[in-house]
């Protein structure tokens, strides 16, 4: 049986969306408040760490 | 010269498709919402939104082991995401009509506690109420969930205003602002006891208060 690939910019985004996701939903139930002014900078944040360890899982498989 | 070493073979795992586990965590959890509902636990539908953003982030981890690429799951995602975003920064209360509505009251009896509107520019003007006998702390709220809020308050006198804008702009008494969640709250200009309290929101658009 052959070595399986795994899909490193798949997987980053799929964190990226689950930790998005439950952030959304704490809000929502009121469990946390996300601030219109935090929220651009978190996604950029988000977003390079997606860029970084997308590539960064790549180059290691 | 030798030949270099033979590829490693293909996997014989058949790799499914994400479209089809995403699809599959979706009718899960939405049945398990139904069935929740059904037994009487209240599940609030701003809940289901995060809920599939969350199974779309489950569905990508899933099959990033098979190694496909899933460029239409992360285009989903990113949409998603997005309107989530724009839906924590604005609020557009969809309560009322639809249309244009002008309000001009002439007494301080006739002044509602609340004006709103759906979409549509709504204009309230209580410049023709005179300032003497206003009561103490009257409270008037004007609202639209997509559209322009006017209100003309009687000159000189005494007001506080809340006014918020998701996104939009508010102009109260020249001072302008824009961009998103706006919100600005001006000091009464006198601080006396008669004095108008009001608050003046939009969704999406803009709000003006000024003086007749």
């Amino acid at each position: 049986m052959g070595e399986r690939r795994m899909n490193s910019v798949s997987l980053a985004w799929g964190l990226f969306f689950i930790a998005a996701g439950v952030a959304f939903l704490l809000d929502r139930l009121n469990v946390i408040d996300l601030r219109p002014e935090y929220l651009l900078p978190a996604f950029l944040i988000g977003i390079g760490l997606v860029v970084l360890f997308g590539g960064r899982l790549s180059r290691a498989s | 010269m030798s030949a270099s070493a033979p590829p490693p073979p293909a996997t014989t795992e058949r790799a499914p498709r994400a479209g089809r586990l995403v699809l599959g965590g979706v009718l899960l959890v939405l049945g398990a919402l139904w069935l929740l509902d059904t037994l009487g636990v209240e599940i609030p539908g701003h809940v289901v939104g995060p809920s599939a953003l969350i199974v779309v982030g489950v569905g990508l981890v899933a099959a990033a082991r098979w190694g496909r690429s899933q460029a239409g799951l992360i285009v989903l995602g990113v949409i998603l995401t997005v309107v989530l975003a724009v839906g924590t920064v604005v609020s557009v209360p969809l309560t009322g009509e639809v249309g244009d509505r002008i309000y001009r009251p002439r007494t301080i009896d006739d002044v509602r506690a609340s004006y709103a509107l759906s979409v549509g520019n709504l204009t309230v003007d209580l410049s023709g109420i005179p300032v003497g006998p206003t009561p103490e702390r009257a409270r008037v709220g004007v609202r639209v969930g997509l559209g322009q809020v006017v209100v003309i308050m009687p000159a000189g006198s005494d007001v506080a205003v809340h006014a918020k804008a998701g996104i939009g702009q508010t102009v109260v008494f020249g001072v302008e602002e824009g961009g998103f969640g706006v919100d600005y709250q001006s000091p009464s200009h006198m601080g006396g006891l008669n004095i108008w309290r009001l608050d003046a929101s939009t969704g999406i658009g803009r709000v003006e208060v000024r003086y007749g």
